[in-house]
């Protein structure tokens, strides 16, 4: 039972009120060379790259990226970069319009990272922008 | 509340706060990515405060959280609701599953102060409500504000269709409807804050020793870089504090032999006269705690108080 009763409440428009740019992103060379391998051990057909970003974070932001099926809605943008299928919801495209997806490998733990140049800040981890 | 009280029994309508309801899987995770309290561990009947607070660790809102099982009830502080509602809009991911729901028409909200209002609360929901969770009655839910060392506070919550009904109750058991200036003497003596006064966005949660409504070991959320600092180090740039003043002070920021005063509130108090609270150096408190300022009409002589007043 809700709290609201009959009455319901005004529903509140969630993330509706954004500006849709056209995505252009670049990955590096070995962040290309990583992701094509993580493609292939997956296996799966047509799956993409997914970038996303979530409230949250010291800074405002986290970036999120998954490998999954291509969805299949009209709110997302699908690039092809450099053969690598990149997917990017419209809700997205102002902040990560510009990025440059690399990997990099350090005995104290690489990972993908993400350059930003729609960012004024990060966070000292690096996992958040604002 | 020693000099400030007892008063009452008495009820506010907070009108003023907002009432949002968040549903979905993912409400809880959204409220503690973006705020300062640890939610997680929050359970059905569970009532917890939390900070809604930029990345540069000013407040943006006060919230009380009521988890009621399959929705959060989020009660915000007086005219943040705008800022509120459009930081959820602009932070809900496509990928959280969240809805929220507008409820300042659906839902109530009082405040219940007071000597007696105890009794009146178990006359309302059946029994007191242990610390930090609600209890629901017939007409409302009931639970007490999450400030410190509240002994006769309670918020109630009723459906707007029922505010007649628990209005009647309270008026049956001795409860008085209480007008914005005795609010206001009771908010001021008891330290309790209001938005748009000691909520803004210029304050950190810490310097209006909130420390009860932020978690040091949960993780990443919004602002937390420089609370940690401030933790770290010890040192706050200011903090609240209650001032007796001698006449009527001018709200805002002023330079005093104290240091930058910034004056939040002020009410002349049937009982203790001109109080006002301020955010004034940590420094200041120590000594006599004395100092002059300006008000409205003049020199004002003030006095540093622990909060609340007493």
């Amino acid at each position: 039972m809700s709290i609201l009763g009959d009455g319901g409440g005004i529903s509140l428009p969630m993330g509706d009120d954004v500006q849709v740019v056209e995505v252009i992103l670049t990955i590096t060379d070995a962040a290309a060379e990583r992701l094509r391998s993580v493609l292939v051990e997956e296996a799966g057909e047509d799956l993409v790259l997914i970038i996303t970003t979530l409230s949250g974070g010291c800074s405002g932001h986290l970036y999120d990226m998954q490998v999954a099926e291509r969805p299949d809605d009209s709110g997302f943008q699908h690039l092809d970069v450099d053969g690598i299928g990149v997917t990017v919801h419209n809700r997205d495209s102002e902040r990560l319009n510009g990025i440059q997806v690399d990997y990099v490998d350090t005995l104290m733990g690489g990972g993908f990272k993400i350059e930003n140049p729609n960012a004024d800040r990060g966070c000292g981890c690096g996992k958040s922008f604002g | 509340m020693g000099d400030s009280g007892p008063i009452g029994p008495l009820w506010f309508e907070r009108a003023s706060c907002s009432r949002t309801v968040l549903s979905g899987a993912d409400a809880v995770d959204l409220l503690q990515r973006i705020t300062t309290n640890d939610l997680d561990e929050m359970s059905a009947t569970d009532v917890r405060n939390t900070c809604l607070i930029d990345a540069n660790g000013r407040m943006l809102d006060l919230l009380s959280v009521w988890h009621l099982g399959t929705e959060l009830l989020l009660i915000g502080s007086e005219n943040q609701g705008e800022v509120l509602r459009a930081h959820l809009a602009d932070a809900v991911s496509w990928k959280d599953d969240v809805q929220a729901a507008d409820a300042d028409g659906v839902l109530t909200l009082l405040t219940l102060v007071g000597e007696g209002v105890d009794d009146v609360v178990c006359h309302l929901v059946g029994e007191l409500p242990e610390s930090g969770r609600w209890l629901m009655g017939e007409t409302c839910w009931c639970a007490r504000p999450v400030h410190k060392g509240e002994a006769d506070c309670w918020d109630i919550v009723c459906q707007a269709g029922n505010r007649q009904k628990v209005l009647s109750l309270l008026a049956m058991h001795g409860v008085s409807g209480a007008d914005e200036q005795t609010w206001q003497q009771e908010r001021v003596a008891r330290g309790w804050l209001e938005g748009g006064r000691e909520v803004d966005g210029t304050v950190i949660p810490l310097e209006l020793d909130l420390w009860d409504s932020v978690s040091f070991d949960k993780g990443c959320f919004t602002g937390q870089e420089i609370l940690a600092r401030m933790e770290s180090r010890g040192k706050l740039a200011r903090t609240l504090v209650g001032l007796s003043c001698s006449a009527e002070p001018s709200l805002g920021r002023q330079h005093t032999e104290a240091g930058s005063v910034v004056v939040t509130s002020s009410v002349e108090h049937s009982r203790l006269g001109w109080i006002a609270l301020a955010l004034v150096r940590p420094s200041s408190i120590e000594g006599d705690g004395k100092f002059s300022m300006q008000g409205d009409a003049g020199e004002v002589e003030a006095k540093i108080r622990i909060l609340p007043f007493s």
